[in-house]
């Protein structure tokens, strides 16, 4: 039979039926492999050919090339890079027993004792984002819950984040509860206080190894032995197994959260990874987190520490500073009421509490060192100096890691010898404010005043662990359930934010893709991007749009992202309960402003980018609820078009509308990016249904052209340059600026700014000028206005001056 | 390391020295018949040419010179030892125009690319020029000022912005080589430093040449009083 092969793919299916059919010719009469197909990989005992006769006498498929069809590899000896390959088609590796004793049995026997490595349990777990597995969820599970998964479990397991919700739910519980509750001494005259001696008497409250005195409470048997509090698995098989299966508590790399001092003896200490710890102390046990006691724990003692003093700033579950100065006249009362308040909240919790006191905050937190364990100190005056002289800088506040390097570097490793370094140097180093403060510290000089109402700055939400992704959806489906997130503790604190802000932690080139500690983060680069909104806002949709967008501009490749965050900045305060969308306070101006001719495109393009944004997401019913809801949100803000926050691909203008001329006279490099985003929206408009577009945006901003060409000495070049790129800027928007690239501008300007090179900002703005005076425009006009008055604000603080440049 | 603060030192204060020559002849500070042109960077600038003028610039350099002498190099675009050279032109006791030199030095020890700093006189002289064409950037000029029989001021000075250590060092220096230097009064002169918080008369700026190469970066300045 001669056949003409028109290529290599007609071949291989010709040849591949042809195997099938000769396969077939093999009788079988049971039906015991039926659905199971085997490919055979190196030297078998019975070998392949009788595998695949025993097989296709019972049912089974026999394949000769390691294609998806495969559901099981027989083999008995694989080395591990080969496993890899074959762990992609996620089909099992069996020993050739399987098959004989399957045929012996006269059944299909299941496959685990026969299997030579099962991929799951040896290789890192992922964490899957994907449909299907959310499908293969018990029906039971109500159908938020499965979407939301992750970032529950992720937020119920993790400890830092209990820690920080608590300090932050304390902040609020001393705040609210102070002036109400109930004193057990009354506040002397002011004549007779410390404060008449010009001191204060701060007093430095803290639990001893909290975790693990809280866990011993109900383990009686364990007191006086060395235990941690980890989240790996006990050797007595108490705790959590929902990690580390299969891999020994030596090569442990979970964390040691709190020991005890017991164990501290041996070396052992907070932060260390379990394996390290288990080398140093045999016998040490391992309890699991108890969430729910240590907030009821803290509870108590907040509840206990307010009846004291009016005073009162909590810093952690476990510590608290309180001022006594309006309430005692010597350091000895108040050393009496210290060791009544350990008392009375030992008595209560069943936890061993220390302290220190002193006449600033600096010195009761050091004192407390001393205190440790079970104690008090006081730090008197006379005493600081040699005390100080002992102790090690890392134990003052606000020194980490980096400063402690520095300070080593410059031969300081404790207080007594960072006396000795000038004040010039520390703030020639450290910068002058921290110089400063360093400066006071190595005295013993704290001037901080107990900071009883915090307020907050920013509200964030982070995972950094766990996190394996293959598609970039995923992360973006992530994005939106840590918006979810967001959105529900900016609830609760009653915020809103006006600029978000999107982390990413990406691997770093270098670090291996599996990393040491179990489903960590491992050595990454950190990158952000924030975006300013015009109105404040606390809806997820609105966050996880503006994240989204900012995670198409980082662009990371999806399978380096090892962590991930969002922050709500600028923060003003909302009323408590209900999210406010951008939009609905939108609403009002964009009547006024737009007219409504000019809405329906708008309307229409966000029509076609929500369908976007709803695919692959949540099905059937909820959609429709979810997208007419959305649509009606972007009519209004797209309308008012500032809010458009949409994927930059969509905002282009169709090709035929670009002036060719324009482009032409762009430099090279911008020429080329213009093309990429045109390649790159072909390539979604097979996926988008309908990419409406009417109104031109910028795809990436035409700034800046990039600053180094400043510093290599050719401002003329590049003053050209930024004015090509105004003039491009402003042809491209007949109908006015996008807020956005107006934004970018102002950065540019600002980063000149930094720069010194007022003359070209100067130079630059006033080219703006002449460009926009020369169209007749009130959009642009007002750009012009709001961008001179950005500057003019910024020149004026660096320069006590303005620029010369018209209004 | 030494030798090229060394030309650093000696350019930007010859740069400045021209500069000072300039302004005063654009701005009409003193008459015009005692300035001779001379040549500088290959383009014209007019210099005084009197003996007393020229002590006092010379003398005033002098100090720039050794303060510059002393920036540190240690990693940082650093405000050093010399932050700002300030050249008030005053009228009836008052300030009205100050010319500055706000100077900023990267983080080099020597030159790589610039061996012949033709790049930096290339720069220094387009700032010149642009000094010398300054008087169509501000208001017109400053008539009254060459009428020095009224003046009961100095029609200009000098103003070094440092720190206060090298201040301190420098007063007790230079009394020795009879040319004191004086701490300025700052309520007489708080527009025109950075370090006030922007309150009251912020002043209208005109940059008029920001160099940035290998040795310096300058910005050249013109700050006038918004409203008169």
């Amino acid at each position: 039979m001669a056949f003409d092969w028109e290529d290599h793919k007609s071949y291989m299916t010709v040849k591949r039926q042809k195997l099938q059919d000769q396969l077939e010719d093999v009788e079988g009469d049971g039906k015991i492999f039926s659905g199971v197909t085997i490919y055979v990989n190196g030297y078998t005992k019975p070998d392949a050919d009788t595998l695949k006769e025993i097989i296709c006498k019972h049912g089974g498929g026999y394949s000769y090339a390691l294609t998806s069809r495969v559901s099981h590899v027989i083999a008995t000896n694989l080395p591990t890079a080969k496993i890899k390959a074959l762990s992609i088609n996620s089909s099992k590796v069996c020993h050739p027993d399987w098959i004989l004793d399957s045929v012996n049995a006269g059944s299909l026997l299941p496959t685990e004792k026969y299997e030579l490595y099962s991929v799951s349990s040896k290789s890192q777990r992922k964490i899957s984002f994907s449909p299907t597995a959310k499908k293969e969820a018990g029906p039971e599970d109500p159908p938020t819950k499965k979407d939301r998964s992750f970032v529950d479990e992720f937020y119920s397991h993790s400890r830092l984040h209990h820690l920080s919700t608590w300090a932050s739910e304390l902040k609020e519980f001393t705040s609210k509860n102070l002036p109400r509750a109930k004193r057990k001494f009354s506040m002397l005259s002011s004549g007779e206080s410390l404060r008449r001696f010009g001191v204060k008497g701060v007093v430095h409250l803290d639990l001893d190894s909290f975790f693990v005195s809280v866990g011993l409470r109900d383990r009686p048997g364990l007191h006086g032995q060395p235990v941690a509090v980890t989240h790996a698995r006990n050797k007595e098989g108490e705790a959590d197994t929902t990690e580390v299966v299969g891999v020994s508590l030596h090569q442990s790399m979970s964390d040691v959260a709190s020991c005890s001092y017991e164990a501290r003896d041996f070396g052992i200490r907070n932060g260390m990874s379990v394996g390290e710890a288990i080398n140093l102390c045999p016998s040490l046990t391992f309890i699991p987190y108890e969430f729910e006691k240590y907030h009821a724990v803290s509870q108590t003692l907040y509840e206990t520490v307010i009846t004291y003093s009016h005073l009162v700033e909590p810093v952690s579950c476990d510590e608290v500073f309180i001022e006594f100065s309006d309430y005692v006249t010597s350091w000895e009362e108040l050393g009496d009421i210290v060791k009544s308040l350990r008392s009375e909240i030992e008595e209560k919790t069943g936890c061993k509490v220390s302290a220190g006191f002193s006449h600033n905050l600096l010195l009761a937190r050091l004192a407390t060192r001393k205190a440790k364990p079970n104690g008090q100190f006081h730090l008197s005056e006379e005493e600081v100096e040699g005390y100080l002289k002992e102790t090690p800088v890392a134990s003052l506040p606000g020194i980490g890691r980096k400063m402690k390097e520095e300070l080593s570097k410059m031969g300081v490793s404790n207080c007594g010898e960072l006396r000795e370094v000038s004040l010039p140097k520390l703030r020639e180093v450290f910068g002058p404010k921290t110089g400063y403060t360093l400066y006071c510290f190595a005295r013993g000089i704290d001037n901080r005043d107990l900071t009883t109402k915090k307020e907050r700055k920013s509200i964030s939400v982070e995972i950094n662990y766990g996190m394996r992704f293959e598609q970039i959806s995923e992360a973006e489906s992530l994005l939106t359930q840590l918006s979810e997130e967001l959105q529900s503790r900016a609830l609760d604190t009653g915020v809103l934010g006006s600029s978000i802000s999107l982390k990413l932690k990406i691997r770093q080139k270098t670090a291996p893709q599996e990393t040491k500690k179990y489903l960590g983060h491992g050595r990454c680069d950190n990158i952000s991007r924030s975006q300013q909104l015009h109105i404040p806002t606390n809806d997820s949709g609105d966050i996880s749009r503006v994240a989204i967008s900012l995670l198409k501009q980082l662009s990371p490749n999806p399978s380096d992202i090892r962590g991930m965050g969002i922050a709500l900045n600028k923060l003003s305060s909302s009323v408590k309960g209900s999210p406010v969308k951008g939009g609905k306070m939108a609403d009002i101006r964009t009547l006024m402003t737009s007219s409504p001719g000019k809405r329906s495109p708008a309307s229409k393009r966000s029509l076609g980018s929500v369908l976007k944004s709803e695919r692959g997401g949540e099905e059937g019913a909820s959609v429709s609820v979810m997208r007419e809801e959305r649509v009606e949100y972007q009519n209004t803000a797209a309308g008012d078009g500032c809010t458009s926050f949409e994927s930059a691909m969509l905002d282009l203008p169709p090709a035929s509308q670009l002036d060719q001329s324009v482009l032409l006279a762009l430099p090279s490099d911008l020429q080329e990016e213009v093309f990429d985003s045109y390649s790159k929206r072909q390539d979604k408009e097979r996926v988008t249904l309908e990419p409406v577009s009417t109104e031109p945006s910028l795809a990436n901003p035409l700034f800046p052209p990039s600053l180094s060409s400043l510093s290599n000495g050719n401002p003329e070049r590049f003053l050209n340059e930024t004015r090509t790129h105004i003039k491009a800027w402003v042809a491209l928007y007949p109908a006015g600026p996008k807020e956005r690239d107006s934004t970018i501008f102002i950065q540019f300007l600002i980063s000149l700014i930094d720069l010194n090179a007022l003359e070209i900002v100067s130079l630059s703005l006033k080219c703006f000028h002449r460009v926009v005076q020369s169209i007749t425009n009130e959009k642009w006009r007002e750009a012009y206005a709001r961008v001179v008055a950005v500057i003019q604000d910024e020149v004026l603080m660096r320069y006590n001056g303005h620029l010369s440049i018209p209004p | 390391m030494e030798p090229f603060k060394e030309a650093r030192a000696d350019v930007i204060t010859e740069f400045i020295e021209a500069a000072i020559h300039s302004i005063l002849y654009v701005r009409g500070v003193y008459p015009a018949a005692i300035f001779k042109p001379r040549r500088k960077y290959g383009t014209t600038v007019h210099m005084c040419c009197h003996a007393d003028i020229n002590q006092y610039i010379i003398k005033s350099l002098k100090t720039v010179h050794s303060l510059l002498l002393e920036v540190r190099d240690n990693g940082l675009l650093i405000r050093g030892s010399l932050e700002k050279v300030e050249i008030p032109l005053m009228s009836k006791n008052s300030i009205i125009e100050v010319f500055q030199f706000i100077l900023k030095f990267p983080d080099i020890s020597a030159i790589k690319n610039d061996t012949y700093l033709l790049e930096v006189e290339e720069s220094l002289r387009s700032a010149l020029l642009k000094i010398s064409i300054s008087d169509v950037l501000c208001k017109p000029r400053l008539q009254e000022l060459s009428d020095h029989t009224q003046l009961d001021s100095p029609p200009f000075t000098i103003l070094v912005h440092t720190e206060k250590s090298k201040a301190a060092n420098l007063t007790h220096q230079q009394e020795e080589e009879g040319f004191p230097w004086i701490q300025v009064n700052p309520q007489e002169y708080d527009h025109t430093s950075v370090f006030q918080p922007p309150t009251r008369n912020p002043m209208k700026l005109t940059p008029i040449k920001s160099i940035s190469n290998e040795m310096l970066q300058m910005e050249v300045q013109l700050a006038t009083k918004e409203k008169e």
